[in-house]
């Protein structure tokens, strides 16, 4: 067709142009489709069970994360808020909902529930502290201090009125939060109970004989019974030279968890096993008579009489009669005689003796006499902090000198084990500061040790040391225990399941 | 530029907007740091910022069903499109303090992308809408419906057809009487053929009128190169490699091509080279064209599909509180 005119040319384009789809519209018409299919079908699965876990928002903790899959009703009550910071969240019904989830797989006992408002009991659901989807390494007891602080920092707010003031060291960190003070110094290393005569540093000595004039004294193996001389290291001149495990055996075999397959490690160790006399002390120290330690005063004398018996008899009877019955030996002038007087005798000695300084009284502080037991009870603690806990089997690469100086310290003069036992042999507050500072700059530092020279810190929260998950049924009568025989109880008693490493 | 120009438009949704931000940032860091942790979408201050954010994204939504609904005279288009423009640049701001500064899981870091897409392809959209119209009426002085650029490419050719027939006469390989079925119609003494004239800094399409005199020996030489070369550029598909598709180069064989001819062919030649400079700015307005409408494809599809996917995130997170 051929156009001359401008009327023509003006019709070239149709006038319903505009209803016809040019290219971007029909892009954006495909498009549009396609994406909401691909949203409903996205949606759609992930409402439903095989894609649940989309939901969720952030990976689970390695504790939970076998619930990461499909298993979000093991911890949420449907249409129920279950952090505490969420609407509604501290509804009394909705945290009781949510914690009986909880404790239906992890039954803790509560945090001296009896001790504390029903308030503030009301709000406390687990996720307070326990917060998950925040990763596979996320650790749920390894919380930050303002956790602890919210409540401790305020105590007389939290604890009900008829126990205000009961515990001393909580009012005590409270006092100091209060002041904008660090944590108090450990109370439980003020003194020591222990009944004990002993001395580190004579027994740290070569020979375990410091004095100059002692050197004929001195201990070396050819004065040890034959079974226990390899169990010790000699210096260069043939002197015992005792080492700390020499006596403190780690207890890591009772805490290794043979399921978790790996070997036992001195990583499990938290403490050492008790001092046994007989496996620590015996190879230097040998007695006249084989008493067994550990026995109450009528069981020592019992043992007493049958040890002197036992000697008696073998030193009266001559070889050739050994196993013959009275009145059967080939030479009636060695026939055993009647040994009541003289054991008797010999052993109302021995048990003099054993009031001796030099004997029982060496080591031991001696009961007195209308008490059960010879000694008296040598009262070293199994845990010395605490209300705190702390795990050897962590701080393996620290010298034990750098928590215990006072047991390496030089004698200045002659030995004097009971003044020597009554010094604590543990450093302070200011000795695990020297490492451990807390996590939250915004709290006070520690006070720290500086001479240690540590520059890199390690971290200092409460959950280092305490444990949240501690209770005991507060009564009259056990409020009358002092507090760390309470604390040491109930700590015993959480600490059984073991750290999450 | 664009407040200063409409300043008493945009001015109210921009307060309203960064006022929104504002305060949900406000609000939530102060509710945050009462409660120790930054808190999410289920706190009191994270519900109700993500509340907003969810109306405003239903709201923006509503853009669509408006456009179809012009009829009923919902409010003047400049007063949505700004509402949409600065309320849907507070929603991904407003979705991130409510999700507690975090991505969050897999669907709602789905959502969040989701939002930050259609809120960058926004943005890139609305820059491509200021900017790229000021510089087509700058630089294609020859832009026509965008939809229609193949219809006038096609009466360009035939423009630059008659023109030949007008100037040069017949085609003398008798092709183009065959395809035009022109031969019974005899070429006119005038022919009209559209122009762009320029006077002074103005440019704008007219109407031209040519008169045949081209001596017979340049008409068979332009017949042949407008064959091989004029009428396939000036068709609607461009050939590629073909010297016309840049200026410069067109600019280089038209002087050839001129070269060859006398003073009347030089004219058919010139206005040969109008007509392609006119398809060339054609396949330019096309090119633009694309950019400036082609992020609303993007942009909707993603738009529709967030829209989808926050229904069933409210859903859930009820579920899940």
């Amino acid at each position: 067709m051929q156009i001359t005119t401008g009327k023509q040319r003006s019709q070239r384009i149709p006038l319903d142009y505009y209803r016809r789809a040019d290219g971007p519209l029909r892009l954006k018409r495909i498009l549009s489709v396609a994406a909401l299919t691909g949203a409903v079908a996205y949606g759609g699965w992930v409402a439903s069970p095989s894609g649940i876990s989309q939901v969720s928002p952030g990976p689970l903790s390695r504790a939970h994360a076998s619930l990461e899959a499909s298993a979000c009703e093991a911890c949420h009550t449907l249409n129920l808020p279950i952090r505490p910071t969420a609407l509604n969240g501290q509804n009394v019904a909705h945290v009781q909902s949510n914690n009986a989830r909880c404790v239906t797989c992890h039954p803790a006992p509560g945090h001296f529930a009896s001790a504390t408002r029903q308030e503030i009991l009301d709000q406390q659901s687990c996720s307070v502290c326990h917060d998950e989807h925040l990763g596979l390494d996320h650790s749920l007891t390894q919380l930050a201090d303002s956790n602890c602080v919210e409540c401790h920092g305020q105590i007389d707010q939290v604890v009900v009125a008829d126990r205000q003031g009961v515990s001393p060291p909580t009012y005590r960190f409270a006092a100091a939060t209060a002041a904008g003070q660090s944590h108090p110094e450990f109370r439980s290393l003020l003194r020591d109970p222990g009944t004990i005569a002993f001395s580190h540093a004579q027994h740290l000595s070569p020979g375990q004989m410091p004095e100059p004039d002692a050197l004929p004294l001195r201990m070396n193996r050819d004065r040890m019974p034959e079974e226990a001389r390899d169990r010790y290291l000699t210096d260069a001149e043939g002197f015992v030279q005792l080492r700390c495990d020499d006596c403190h055996e780690s207890d890591a075999p009772l805490n290794a968890k043979p399921e978790a397959g790996r070997p036992l490690s001195l990583r499990d160790a938290r403490g050492f096993l008790p001092i046994s006399f007989e496996r620590h002390c015996a190879a230097c120290h040998t007695m006249p008579l084989k008493i067994p330690h550990g026995l109450d005063r009528t069981q020592t004398e019992a043992a007493v009489r049958v040890a002197v018996a036992a000697q008696q008899v073998l030193e009266d009877t001559p070889a050739s009669n050994v196993g013959r019955p009275p009145g059967e030996s080939d030479d009636p002038s060695t026939e055993t005689r009647p040994l009541d007087d003289v054991v008797r005798v010999r052993a109302d000695q021995a048990l003099l003796m054993l009031s001796d300084a030099q004997q029982c009284g060496k080591c031991h502080q001696l009961a007195a006499a209308d008490q059960p037991s010879i000694v008296a009870p040598t009262s070293l603690p199994g845990r010395w902090l605490q209300a705190g806990y702390f795990a050897h089997g962590d701080h393996l690469n620290v010298a034990c000198q750098t928590c215990h100086a006072q047991a390496f310290a030089p004698l200045e003069s002659r030995v004097d084990s009971r003044a020597e036992s009554a010094q604590v042999m543990i450093g302070g507050l200011s000795t695990c500061a020297a490492c451990h500072q807390p996590t939250d700059q915004s709290l006070p530092a520690l006070p720290s040790d500086e001479a240690q020279g540590f520059e890199l810190r390690a971290g200092g929260d409460c959950v280092d040391c305490h444990r949240y998950h501690v209770d005991w049924p507060v009564s009259e009568s056990k409020l009358q225990i002092p507090d760390e025989r309470l604390n040491l109880q109930s700590l015993r008693r959480i600490d059984l399941p073991g750290r999450a490493d | 530029m664009l407040l200063r120009k409409n300043g008493s438009l945009h001015a109210p949704w921009v307060l309203l907007a960064v006022g929104l931000i504002l305060i949900a940032a406000i609000w939530h860091y102060t509710a945050s740091r009462q409660a120790g942790v930054w808190l999410g979408g289920s706190s009191l201050v994270g519900l109700v910022v993500g509340s907003v954010a969810g109306l405003i994204i239903f709201g923006e939504l509503l853009l669509w069903p408006r456009k179809r609904l012009r009829r009923y005279r919902l409010g003047p288009t400049r007063v949505w499109l700004a509402a949409h423009l600065w309320l849907g640049l507070a929603v991904f701001p407003l979705a991130w303090i409510h999700a507690g500064y975090r991505f969050g899981g897999g669907f709602s870091s789905v959502l969040m992308w989701i939002t930050l897409f259609v809120t960058v392809s926004g943005l890139w959209g609305w820059l491509m809408q200021i900017l790229l119209p000021r510089w087509m009426l700058e630089h294609l002085p020859a832009e026509t419906i965008a939809s229609q650029v193949p219809q006038v490419s096609a009466q360009l050719a035939r423009d630059a057809r008659q023109l030949l027939v007008a100037t040069c006469g017949l085609d003398p390989s008798g092709q183009l009487e065959e395809r035009l079925s022109i031969a019974a119609d005899p070429p006119p003494a005038l022919t009209v053929v559209g122009a762009l004239r320029q006077r002074g800094a103005v440019q704008g399409k007219t109407l031209a009128s040519e008169v045949a005199k081209v001596p017979a020996a340049e008409g068979v030489v332009l017949w042949r190169q407008f064959q091989d070369v004029v009428e396939p550029f000036l068709a609607d598909r461009i050939p590629a490699g073909t010297p016309l598709a840049t200026e410069r180069t067109a600019d280089l064989w038209f002087d050839r091509l001129r070269s060859t001819c006398s003073g009347e062919g030089r004219e058919v030649v010139d206005r040969l080279a109008e007509l392609c400079s006119q398809r060339r700015q054609l396949q330019q307005q096309r090119t633009v064209h694309w950019w400036l409408h082609g992020w609303i494809a993007l942009h909707a599809a993603a738009s529709v599909a967030l829209g989808w996917l926050l229904i069933v995130h409210i859903y859930l997170a009820i579920r899940y509180w």
